[in-house]
C-alpha cells in the first residue's frame, strides 16, 4: 500500500475512533450525573463541578487524537 | 488551474508546517556558532549560514515561548500585585473585587482539596491556574497575527504566540509538580516508605509506572488540548483562504468570521477548563503525597 493512503487511513481512524470512545464516555458520565441529580437535586452544585472536571479529562483524549489525525491528514 | 496556482500559493502542508515552528535560537553543529534556526528556506529568503532546527542539538531555546511566558506572567502577577498594593479598607474598587473573587475561588478549591500542612500549595495553585489561563488566552488571538507582526515588524519568520502549544512549557510545569510531589512524599513517608510505596505495594511496579505517567499525562493533556485548538484555527484559516480564492472575492471574510467565532466561543470553555483541571490535579497529587494513608 502506498504511504500516502496509509497516512490518510491512519488520520481518519484517529479522528473517528477517538470521537467514538469519548462519545460513549461522555454519554455515560452525563446520564449518571442526571440520574444522581434527579435522585438528590440538592447536590447539583457540588456534582456539577465534579462532572465538569471529569468531562474535561474525558474530552482531552479525543481532541488530542483529532489534532494528531488532522496533522496526519494535512501535512 | 490548481497547478497554475500552486506556484503562487503556499502549499497547505507548508502553511501548517510554518505555523507549528517555534522561533528557535541555539547551537548549530554545522557552523559551530550560536544562531537562529531557519527551517523552510524555500518559503522565505534566509541566510545561508542558518541551521535547520533538526540539525540543532540539545542547546536550542524556543525564544518565543520563553518571551511570551515571562511577559504574560509579569502582566498577570503584576496586575495582582498592583491591586494588592492599592487595596484599602472601606468600599473595594472593581479591580479589587475581581482579584478577591479569583482569590476566593482558588482558595476554596485548595481548602476543599488539600488536607496537608504545607503552605506552598495555595500560591502554587494560584500561580499555575492564572499563568496557564493567560497562556491559553493567547490562542484566541488570530493565528496570523503573531507571524504577521513578527515577519513585517521584527524580521522573524517564525513566532508562536501560544506557549502551551509548545510541549516544553507544560512539561516544565509538570516537572515542577513532580519534584514537589516527590519532595512531599519523602517528607511524609520517609525515603524508604516512598520507595516501598512505589515498588512493593500489591501491584508491584505498576505504582511506579502510574507515578511517572500521571505527570507526563498532566503535561500532555494541557499541551494536546491547546495544540489541537490552534491546529483547528489554522485549518479554518486555510479553509476560508481557499473560499476567497475559489468563490467570492468580496465576501471572503464571511466564512472565516462564522467558523472562527464559533470555534473561539467553544474554545473559551477549553481554555478555562484545562487551566482549572491542571490546578485541581496539582492539588490532588500534592494532597495524596502529603497525607498518610
Amino acid at each position: 500500500m502506498e504511504v500516502e493512503v496509509g497516512r490518510l487511513i491512519a488520520g481518519a481512524l484517529l479522528t473517528g475512533l477517538g470521537a467514538l470512545g469519548a462519545g460513549i464516555g461522555i454519554g455515560s458520565l452525563t446520564s449518571k450525573y442526571i440520574e444522581a441529580v434527579a435522585r438528590q437535586p440538592e447536590l447539583q452544585g457540588q456534582l456539577f463541578a465534579q462532572v465538569l472536571i471529569a468531562l474535561g479529562l474525558t474530552d482531552a483524549l479525543p481532541i488530542i487524537s483529532l489534532a494528531v489525525g488532522l496533522l496526519f491528514l494535512f501535512t | 488551474m490548481a497547478k497554475e496556482n500552486a506556484q503562487n500559493l503556499i502549499e497547505t502542508s507548508d502553511y501548517i508546517g510554518h505555523h507549528l515552528v517555534n522561533l528557535t535560537f541555539g547551537w548549530c553543529e554545522k557552523t559551530s556558532s550560536w544562531g537562529f534556526a531557519n527551517h523552510q528556506q524555500e518559503l522565505f529568503e534566509s541566510l545561508d549560514s542558518a541551521c535547520k532546527v533538526s540539525e540543532m542539538g540539545f542547546w536550542s531555546f524556543h525564544l518565543d515561548t520563553i518571551f511570551m511566558s515571562i511577559l504574560l506572567g509579569s502582566v498577570v502577577f503584576g496586575f495582582f500585585g498592583l491591586v494588592n498594593r492599592a487595596a484599602k479598607k472601606g468600599v473595594p474598587s472593581k479591580l479589587q473585587n475581581f482579584a478577591e473573587f479569583v482569590h476566593e475561588f482558588i482558595a476554596s478549591a485548595v481548602n476543599s482539596g488539600y488536607h496537608g500542612t504545607s503552605k506552598i500549595v495555595g500560591p502554587l495553585a494560584f500561580a499555575s491556574c492564572l499563568w496557564i489561563i493567560s497562556w491559553n488566552l493567547m490562542d484566541l488571538l488570530p493565528v496570523e497575527m503573531a507571524s504577521f507582526f513578527g515577519h513585517f515588524g521584527g524580521g522573524f519568520n517564525y513566532f508562536k504566540i501560544l506557549p502551551t502549544a509548545d510541549l516544553n512549557a507544560p512539561l516544565a510545569l509538570a516537572i515542577v509538580v513532580m519534584i514537589l510531589v516527590t519532595y512531599y512524599s519523602v517528607k511524609t513517608h520517609g525515603a524508604g516508605g516512598f520507595l516501598k510505596e512505589l515498588f512493593i505495594v500489591p501491584l508491584g511496579p505498576l505504582e511506579f509506572i502510574s507515578y511517572v505517567s500521571k505527570h507526563v499525562a498532566l503535561a500532555l493533556r494541557l499541551y494536546g488540548n491547546l495544540f489541537a485548538g490552534e491546529m483547528i484555527f489554522i485549518l479554518i484559516a486555510i479553509m476560508f483562504g481557499q473560499f476567497a480564492m475559489s468563490f467570492s472575492q468580496t465576501l471572503w471574510f464571511l466564512p472565516g468570521l462564522i467558523l472562527n467565532l464559533s470555534w473561539a466561543l467553544f474554545h473559551i470553555l477549553i481554555v478555562a477548563l484545562q487551566a482549572y483541571i491542571f490546578m485541581m490535579l496539582t492539588i490532588a497529587y500534592l494532597n495524596l503525597a502529603s497525607t498518610k494513608h
